[in-house]
């Protein structure tokens, strides 16, 4: 019977202790990427950053830690780092669609739109669909100041009604500076998500930056109701309790941006 | 064995999946997991200079790469992306960009015509032709960085644009800073008038910035301002006329030195000194003076002409000149070629 002795069975038949250590760890992992997901719905980049590698340090192979890792880079700001990260993990997980698109999404926020938009078309050739890939397009036709934004996001909303793709589409007109188009998609995840604080706090960002001084004051401290030790909304108060009469501000508003 | 990337079963003991690739063993590759992340200094310095670039209306640039004009700035439709940056620091120099991109006649013809003009330009500044030919050198230059500059891009308003820009860069990092260093050493100044021993249209270096550093010396020939004086003139027709203006001399004594000139030889504090004046047969034939304090005696050999003449009194009071009217030393006569030779 030696011509048998070879063939693979799988993990099963070997007996059950593996299968119940990797049990355990799934769901080591799976608590890291929920506490990741927690601290981004927060704002908390850094945390969540921190917590998507936890998570992958127990198990490499869900494709969420990966993302979410260039997603939190993208989120604070290290664009060239998050195309690097961007470009490993597609390394280990060939054509996937986020991916790619986070990958353009680090190079349109680098500069460099038109390549963005090519990789940002090769993610959505991808098998399947996800709003995140939609985020993306929009974000690259608002750098390249094109049209068809608005579809973009309303296809992302359509695709995950999650409160959070609307509270992207406005941290994606901010990040751009169009605080009044922004200003849309925070009402609507104030609208979905009433209690999260991180929403209020976006949303007042919008309405300060389109001069709309008492509404932002407004959403800040409900923000600072909500966490009353928000650090971040303190100071955007303070912000617009120091603030005076500014013509660029006004014009803006007129302009209608 | 299912993928985790697309959900492929795969035959067990594969390495890769089937399907989309994505490495089976990836739960026992031993990889990084954490980030790179920036720095302090590199997030705050990418809020100016992202990514070793910085975003303009029309474009962008980036240290390594140069100039990318976005589809839709102002310089109007299409992409065109300019030189890399391989071949913009190359620029230089005229025709290395193009020898470096394989148009190697055509470098050499750049590089040719810039090094002639150059040299001849520098061997006659100060000159008229000299200018002609210095100009001459800028443009080789500047027509090498437009041709490279014009050769990437498609669009007219791109091309004008990126040309006026590598001029633009030209002038202020390699001729505005060489202009600069040039004159701390050597300003060319063309005599507009014969005066032994120099002949109208001769070109001499001048050195404006040596006597911020030190004194000068009794010895040394300078460039001077003369005091305004009227000499008396030879001819019944005309009284007088007046020298005045810049002077090129010698210095024959410094401060506090005493001076006696008799029979052509010069005596400073009793000791006879090898050097006279730049034109020693306009020298007076006698005189003695002392050098008072902030001063130097400077004769005025090279600011008369023949047949004008200087009273002993005269002599005395052109030739004490103040240190303030030193303006530089001269060390070399460079045009014309023939008479080119140190000044000494």
């Amino acid at each position: 019977m030696a011509r048998f002795d070879k063939l693979e069975f799988g993990e099963k038949a070997k007996g059950q202790t593996p299968d119940l250590a990797k049990d355990l760890s799934t769901e080591g992992e799976r608590d890291w990427l929920e506490s990741a997901d927690a601290q981004r719905r927060n704002g908390l980049f850094e945390n969540a950053l921190r917590f998507y590698s936890r998570a992958l340090e127990d198990d490499k192979t869900p494709v969420t830690g990966w993302l979410g890792q260039v997603q939190m880079l993208v989120q604070l700001g290290e664009w060239p780092e998050a195309e690097l990260w961007a470009r490993k993990a597609l390394e280990l997980f060939p054509g996937h669609g986020d991916l790619t698109a986070g990958r353009a999404q680090a190079l349109c926020r680098k500069g460099d739109p038109s390549q963005a938009l090519t990789v940002c078309d090769g993610a959505l050739k991808q098998s399947g669909t996800s709003a995140y890939r939609w985020l993306v397009r929009g974000e690259i036709m608002v750098a390249t100041k094109q049209p068809t934004d608005r579809h973009c996001f309303e296809k992302a909303k359509l695709l995950d009604s999650d409160w959070l793709v609307a509270l992207e589409t406005a941290l994606i007109y901010l990040h751009y500076r169009q605080p009044s188009k922004a200003l849309d998609g925070a009402r609507r995840a104030v609208e979905k998500a009433s209690e999260r604080y991180y929403a209020w706090y976006v949303q007042g960002l919008c309405q300060s930056q389109a001069g709309l001084d008492q509404p932002a004051r407004q959403s800040f401290q409900r923000c600072l109701e909500l966490c009353p030790r928000h650090v971040e909304a303190e100071r955007q108060l303070l912000k617009l309790d120091a603030r005076s009469w500014s013509l660029a501000r006004l014009l803006r508003r007129l302009r209608g941006r | 064995m299912q993928c985790n990337n697309c959900r492929f079963e795969n035959m067990p003991g594969v390495q890769a999946c089937g399907r989309c690739g994505a490495s089976l063993r990836l739960a026992a590759l031993v990889i990084d997991v954490h980030p790179p992340r920036a720095g302090a200094w590199a997030k705050r310095w990418r809020r100016w200079l992202p990514f070793g670039g910085f975003n303009l209306p029309f474009g962008r640039f980036e240290l390594r790469r140069g100039f990318n004009f976005s589809a839709r700035g102002i310089l109007g439709h299409g992409p065109g992306e300019g030189p890399a940056w391989a071949v913009l620091r190359r620029m230089v120099l005229p025709g290395w960009s193009q020898i470096y991109q394989g148009n190697a006649a055509r470098g050499r013809w750049f590089l040719g015509s810039y090094l002639a003009c150059l040299l001849l330009g520098l061997g006659t500044a100060g000159s008229f032709v000299g200018s002609v030919f210095l100009g001459l050198a800028v443009a080789a230059h500047a027509s090498s960085t437009i041709d490279v500059a014009v050769s990437g891009l498609s669009s007219r308003q791109g091309r004008q644009f990126y040309s006026l820009m590598g001029c633009l860069m030209l002038a202020l990092m390699i001729y505005v800073p060489a202009g600069w260093l040039a004159t701390q050493v050597a300003s060319p100044r063309q005599l507009l008038a014969a005066a032994a021993p120099f002949h109208r249209g001769d070109v001499v270096l001048v050195n404006f910035e040596v006597y911020g550093r030190r004194e000068p010396h009794p010895g040394e020939v300078v460039l001077y301002d003369v005091r305004r004086a009227t000499v008396a003139s030879p001819t019944a027709w005309r009284t007088a006329t007046q020298i005045a203006g810049e002077r090129i001399d010698r210095i024959l004594a410094g401060s506090g030195q005493k001076v006696t000139i008799d029979a052509g030889r010069v005596v400073v504090d009793g000791q006879p000194v090898p050097y006279l004046p730049l034109n020693p047969k306009r020298m007076p034939a006698t005189l003695s003076v002392e050098v008072p304090s902030h001063c130097f005696l400077i004769l005025p050999t090279t600011a008369l002409a023949d047949r004008y003449d200087l009273t002993g009194l005269d002599w005395q009071r052109l030739g004490l000149v103040p240190t303030s009217s030193v303006m530089g030393k001269v060390y070399l006569r460079h045009y014309p070629f023939w008479r080119f030779w140190w000044i000494r």
